[in-house]
């Protein structure tokens, strides 16, 4: 099915791994007009197979591999690709971001998007030329660490291609999805779609690895139009002093102590908001003694990756967070160990935030007397090889595997479980940032920084309004997450948004007027309000800090302004949130552990909690849903959601397993001997 | 004796990221670093400061014994 | 969208020895023929084609041009922000990201690999991927 619009490939294939077969997935003009790409489109084809999905590690689950228009069209950080499936970790809907080339040799192939289907009987991996899809078996790789795959594969491309290389794109697992650990994660060259456990989706389908190439090219509707500006925006990146200087210098892995700063370093499994340490293991210690190089994903200017070294090899390094939890977050203050581990958990496939918080949470279950695991903060000899253990259910990692949540439900200690909706939290420390509080327990994937608006660099980070307020918040949390869902539906980087404020508001935070604008933002609640509710009253483009609606325009044809991209954004968030409100989620499911609730960061300072319901009823009322979090028919009629076969679809019971379904099972099997 | 640290990006700019001098409030610190480093006053000045932990502006005091520490503007990650 | 063999061709097996991808096929003294399945349109079958025997995708025959005329890549490094499109692109894997000059160096970009100059055969790929248009021939 061809298109109209520039920037897509125009197809969009189906893999059943079950049968072999392999068809085109109808997807029309009307829908990409609607749903854009990445995860939105993602979220609307699973939307329509909702009904049909038994449980996350089924056949019947989606593995839905989608692209952006702008991927592959020249716009700055638009390698990005998207990975979205019924989470094992959650339940609901997770989508993952990554930035290995994946995506950019999809579209090379002539494909938008790719959805796996079915269970294969033994394990194989897929190969995509162009048109040419062919299934080959995988046992030889089986139980392969994810670099050494991605060799493995190279080599028997080059093997089909009379020994000449070919250049291709890959997803892999490595033991950990193979294993069905929960935040098992997808791998392309050094980048990881790492979180919500779609490693584990793949797995169960047995489903090792997918190459891609293809000689095809991706055309923008105006392309000298589009090279002008993406001439003037790389410059505009690159002069930036986020994207042009700090990024690039300290990675995001500078952020450490900005938030030993602001007090939003989580410290002893988020005990605490600061590391007395922190100094060993942030970002400028990196930058000075370790970092080789910075590296960026395919087609990024700002190049925001560290180099590090480890056993001798030059490897990719930390982000924030892995240094953030895997420091802090469990009293570690050896940088070198957190490069091993950083390292090791991508070989392995497994997401670095969760595995640090579950390791975390069950550190502090063990010194509360809830499980005796021989966990220890600060004990780090052993946990090399717990990751080991992890990835291969073995041991104490058997029962770690399975995510802070369900260790909660089965040894207690749930108000320290550091987990929104299933999913563990980033390293921010959400009482000192509570806006961005709200963003974790909203966010439809779980408690995610990214997906839940990213309020904290208005928090302190970047600007500074007031971090304890819960005025203007949930407004300004509303309208990042549209926004940010929309950057990443066209396949761009959510970093390039950096650039969305003004360089003078950054560069000199004791300046009058950006004091003045601190100041003013948590009074800025009701006209954020208005941009949400009417998004389409912004009928411009936003000039220079913001070309992403006007990269949108010029790479589809479409008619794209500010108004109508944030549209189109709130459109892909509220559409993940019906998917998952049929599958159980209500207002109750949004919520914190009582760690953040209930107890103060710093003690007898009552405004250093995160005031949740408060911000919440604000929240539904600015996103149009009822108090119960559930969308109104006005707000699905509005976004043009309301035909869609999930509107119609009843509420299904919930798809997350805990311990005692496990037991159940376990029960029942016995009784059959 | 007050200590002085640096962190962000000014750090590697500046190529100094600790400093122990005797000064008597934040504006003169931000002196004295311009003229240790080399690199223009208003670079310190328009930091965020904090002393011994505590979040404060340019025109502090400051007292023997105390920690200032100078954050660059910073965001996003 | 691919490159053609015609009639012309003798089957002198130079344009398969010479094709970065693979995508040529033919006995020798036999005509050969191109698979516009792997072509990637870098054109170097027809500069080395001694019997003018190939057609470019919009059907002009090409003619040949010795590899001391081939154009080299002229890079921007003003320009250039180190994206890798380029590198990711070059069928010969003739360009590279430099190595930093110096510790903490953050604006390393493109440059023609020193010992690989000469693999380059100038098919202007990296000049039509390179999202900014900073490299010209």
């Amino acid at each position: 099915m061809s298109t109209n619009y520039g920037g897509y490939m125009g197809k969009v294939a189906l893999v059943d791994l079950a049968t072999g077969r392999i068809s085109e997935y109808p997807w029309t003009d009307e829908e990409r007009r609607l749903f854009i790409g990445g995860k939105t489109m993602a979220a609307k084809i699973i939307s329509d197979h909702l009904s049909e999905i038994v449980s996350p590690l089924d056949p019947s689950n989606l593995l839905v591999v989608t692209t952006g228009p702008l991927t592959g069209t020249g716009a700055p950080s638009s390698s990005r690709f998207n990975i979205s499936t019924i989470s094992p970790l959650t339940g609901i809907l997770t989508s993952s971001n990554c930035g290995g080339n994946f995506g950019y040799y999809l579209k090379k192939a002539g494909y938008d998007a790719l959805i796996i289907t079915g269970r294969s009987e033994t394990p194989v991996w897929l190969q995509i030329h162009n048109d040419t899809f062919r299934l080959h078996p995988a046992d030889d790789m089986w139980g392969m660490l994810t670099g050494h795959v991605q060799e493995h594969l190279d080599e028997k491309l080059a093997e089909g291609a009379n020994g000449r290389k070919v250049k291709n794109g890959k997803i892999v697992i490595g033991p950990a999805g193979e294993n069905l650990v929960r935040y098992a994660s997808v791998v392309s060259n050094e980048r990881l779609a790492g979180r919500g456990g779609v490693g584990a989706v793949m797995g169960s389908k047995n489903l090792k690895a997918v190459t891609v190439s293809g000689n095809k090219m991706v055309q923008a509707k105006k392309p000298e139009q589009m090279l002008k500006l993406n001439q003037k925006w790389f410059k505009y990146l690159h002069g930036h002093p986020l994207t042009g200087d700090q990024m690039p210098r300290l990675g995001t892995a500078g952020l450490v102590s900005a938030m030993q700063f602001n007090g939003q370093l989580s410290t002893k499994n988020y005990k605490y908001g600061q590391y007395e340490d922190y100094e060993k293991v942030n970002g400028e210690t990196l930058a000075e003694k370790y970092n080789i190089v910075n590296k960026g994903c395919l087609t990024c200017p700002i190049k925001c990756a560290r180099t590090v070294e480890v056993n001798g090899k030059a490897v990719k390094g930390p982000e924030l967070e892995t240094l953030g939890l895997l420091g802090g977050g469990i009293l570690n203050n050896d940088i070198e160990l957190i490069f091993k581990w950083n390292f090791e958990l991508d070989e392995l496939g497994m997401d670095t935030i969760s595995a640090a918080n579950t390791l975390s949470y069950a550190m502090e279950a063990n010194e509360q007397g809830l499980w005796d695991n021989g966990l220890e903060f600060g004990r780090t000899e052993t946990i090399s090889q717990l990751w080991d253990d992890i990835a291969h259910r073995r041991g104490v990692g058997n029962e770690l595997a399975e995510g802070s949540r369900w260790l909660s439900e089965k040894y207690g200690g749930k108000d320290f479980a550091v987990h929104a909706k299933g999913m563990e939290l980033a390293a921010y420390e959400p009482r000192r940032a509570v806006g961005l509080g709200l963003g974790y327990a909203t966010s439809n994937r779980g408690g995610c920084h990214l997906n839940g608006g990213y309020m904290v660099i208005m928090e302190g980070l970047g600007l500074a309004m007031d971090a304890q307020t819960p005025h203007a918040k949930a407004d300004g949390t509303v309208m990042f997450q549209d926004l940010m869902e929309c950057i990443s539906a066209t396949g761009q980087c959510l970093f390039t948004s950096y650039a969305f404020f003004p360089f003078f508001l950054l560069k000199y935070p004791q300046a009058w007027y950006t004091k003045a604008v601190n100041k003013i933002l948590p009074m800025a609640g009701p006209v954020m309000r208005i941009i949400n509710k009417y998004p389409e009253i912004a009928c411009i483009h936003l000039p220079v800090i913001f070309n992403q609606s006007k990269a949108m325009e010029l790479a589809t044809g479409m008619n794209m302004k500010f108004g109508t991209y944030i549209k189109a954004g709130k459109r892909g968030y509220v559409l993940e949130r019906l998917i998952n409100t049929k599958l159980g989620i209500t207002a109750a499911d949004d919520k914190l552990p009582k760690r953040f609730t209930d107890t103060p960061q710093v003690e007898g300072d009552d405004s250093t909690k995160v005031p949740l319901e408060t911000m919440k009823k604000v929240y539904y009322d600015a996103r149009g849903f009822d108090q119960n979090g559930l969308p109104k028919e006005k707000i699905l009629k509005k976004l043009k959601l309301d035909n869609l076969a999930v509107a119609k679809m009843p509420v299904r019971q919930p798809l997350w397993e805990g311990p005692a379904a496990a037991e159940k099972k376990e029960a029942c099997a016995d009784g059959n001997h | 004796m007050v200590t002085i640290k640096i962190y962000g990006t000014l750090r590697l700019k500046c190529g100094m990221g600790q400093l122990e001098t005797y000064t008597d409030s934040i504006k003169d610190a931000c002196r004295l670093l311009a003229l240790a480093t080399g690199t223009p006053e208003k670079e310190f000045r328009r930091c965020k400061f904090a002393v011994n932990g505590k979040r404060v502006g340019l025109g502090t005091k400051l007292s023997d014994g105390d920690e200032l520490v100078l954050l660059a503007p910073s965001g996003g990650g | 969208m691919a490159y053609k063999i015609t009639d012309n061709c003798i089957g002198c097996t130079i344009c398969a020895k010479n094709c970065p991808v693979g995508a040529i096929t033919g006995t020798l003294r036999e005509q050969h023929a191109i698979d516009g399945g792997l072509c990637i349109e870098c054109g170097v079958c027809g500069k080395v084609c001694p019997k003018g025997a190939v057609e470019d995708p919009s059907g002009v025959p090409c003619s040949k041009v010795t590899k001391e005329q081939w154009k080299k890549p002229i890079i921007d490094k003003d320009a250039c922000a180190g994206c890798s499109v380029c590198v990711e692109n070059c069928p010969k894997d003739c360009l590279e990201i430099e190595d930093p000059k110096f510790h903490g160096d953050i604006h390393t970009v493109a440059q023609l690999m020193f010992h690989k100059e000469d693999a380059c055969i100038g098919c202007m790929i990296c000049s039509k991927v390179c999202p900014i248009g900073a490299i010209t021939f």
